[in-house]
């Protein structure tokens, strides 16, 4: 059962696509991915509050959608209650947007929330535009699974470094498509700290499947990469 | 030729300074043929990175007697008259079929006059070119040299009022390789270029080819239009169909 850690629905205003929750479902469809956790555009581009409202509606009319909050630590003032009301409300991930909403792990305001994440208990996805170094810092006091998504191969020396000392640090296969990448992180660490992830419908969700299909690993490997170890992850939280 | 795979016109052979893992010759055949690729045409990375004399003379032995892999002479503007005794070295060899230009790596345009001298004279010998460069330098080469043939790489890359600068250009083809896998970006391709005009390109061993595959299964392309990405425009555009 595959489930796709990144999926991207609403209205795009950079260019014109069609990013509507039936159109990731014939994705989904063509691709054969039973679940997709989806975050709405709103939410990191214009309003968290908003979007994450408008992601809790698309994920109760649509069972194969799983909810994830956005956290825009630019607002700040209305971050912690969002945070602390998220799993409560059926959140299964939080995933943060640095690059494109331009700050960092080491901004005050993110340092501010860090707590109330721990807290929450629910994983945390981040790309590595949020600093790899001061997100290294945050990690212990995180504690909930953190994973890295978008490593791309001059990211992936940083991020292979990170994971051999936080236990907690996972990576999304989104961008690690250089031949032998998901073998050897799998090597490395194991298929469990790798989870599918494609960030459709702004990018093609092939590539990304295509490149975990293609890997050369077991069966028995490639199952936690595509589904498995996400589906544990989430049924933790 | 007389397969019917692909071919894939942008490949590297060598180490890079990334975690990617040190494969042998052995094992990048075996990458290719997972992929159904029947040719790909590489740069030596040393050539590309660093010393493109030391590394155009390994890719020679390197590719020598393989049947899926062909090679690019690297040129650097710098060294123009190391580059011409290069392209008179290789080019007449049967496995080298174009040549490799990066402008990033050389720290230097494409489109400045020492750079153009040089193109001028890869015009002259009448094979394609694989030119990293923005796609301004490319416009603008396209232009001066009306009859050198030119590959742009990672068409993915490059934003909407970028790509335009290549409409209307006959003479440059691009490539889809590259890191990300913006959505749409082989059917903008074919639209703004046309489907004759876009090639396989996957950046192995930088990059899985298994990642281009995936993009040109989601892209919205007729049979036709896929058979010339995968295979009919390379063969037309370095001469394959002689081989």
């Amino acid at each position: 059962m595959i489930v796709d850690s990144h999926c991207l629905v609403g209205f795009w205003p950079l260019d014109r696509r069609d990013l509507s929750p039936e159109a990731l479902l014939r994705l989904m469809d063509r691709h054969g991915v039973a679940q997709a956790c989806i975050v709405s555009t709103r939410a990191f581009i214009y309003d968290f509050v908003e979007g994450n409202e408008e992601t809790l509606k698309w994920c109760g009319a649509q069972e194969r959608f799983l909810p994830v909050a956005v956290i825009d630590p630019r607002r700040y003032i209305e971050c912690p209650s969002e945070i602390a009301s998220a799993r409560q409300r059926g959140f299964r991930l939080f995933r943060l947007f640095p690059d494109r909403q331009g700050w960092r792990a080491d901004a005050p305001a993110f340092h501010r929330l860090v707590p109330g994440l721990a807290e929450a208990g629910l994983p945390l996805a981040v790309p590595p535009e949020i600093g790899l170094g001061a997100l290294a810092t945050r990690l212990p006091e995180l504690r909930a699974p953190v994973i890295l998504s978008g490593v791309t191969y001059w990211q992936l020396a940083d991020a292979l470094a990170m994971m051999e000392t936080a236990g907690n640090l996972l990576m999304d296969t989104s961008m690690l498509n250089s031949p032998g990448a998901v073998e050897q992180v799998c090597q490395l660490f194991g298929p469990e700290r790798l989870v599918f992830g494609s960030g459709a419908l702004l990018n093609h969700m092939a590539p990304a499947l295509r490149t975990v299909r293609h890997a050369q690993i077991t069966e028995a490997q490639r199952e936690p990469i595509l589904g498995g170890s996400l589906r544990s992850l989430l049924g933790r939280a | 030729m007389r397969g019917k795979g692909i071919i894939d016109t942008h490949g590297h052979l060598g180490e890079w300074f990334f975690p990617i893992p040190r494969y042998s010759l052995d094992e990048v055949d075996a990458i290719l043929a997972r992929c159904d690729i029947e040719l790909c045409i590489f740069s030596s990375a040393l050539a590309v990175m660093h010393d493109f004399r030391e590394g155009n003379a390994w890719l020679k032995h390197a590719i020598a007697g393989r049947q899926r892999m062909a090679g690019y002479v690297t040129i650097n503007p710098h060294y123009p008259d190391e580059s011409r005794a290069d392209l008179d070295a290789y080019l007449p060899l049967p496995d080298f079929l174009g040549v490799k230009y990066h402008t990033h790596y050389t720290n230097s345009r494409a489109d400045s006059p020492l750079a153009l001298k040089l193109l001028e004279d890869v015009q002259q010998r009448g094979v394609p070119i694989l030119l990293h460069a923005s796609a301004g330098q490319i416009a603008n080469v396209a232009k001066a040299l009306p009859d050198l043939r030119l590959i742009m790489p990672h068409f993915t890359l490059l934003a909407g009022p970028e790509a335009s600068l290549l409409a209307g250009l006959p003479n440059v083809w691009v490539d889809f390789s590259g890191t990300d896998s913006h959505w749409g970006r082989v059917s903008e391709a074919v639209e703004l270029l046309g489907h004759q005009r876009v090639l396989f390109g996957s950046d192995v061993t930088l990059i899985d080819p298994a990642r281009a595959l995936g993009m040109v299964d989601d892209a919205d392309l007729t049979a036709e239009q896929r058979e010339c990405i995968l295979r009919r425009n390379a063969v037309d555009l370095f001469g394959l169909a002689k081989a």
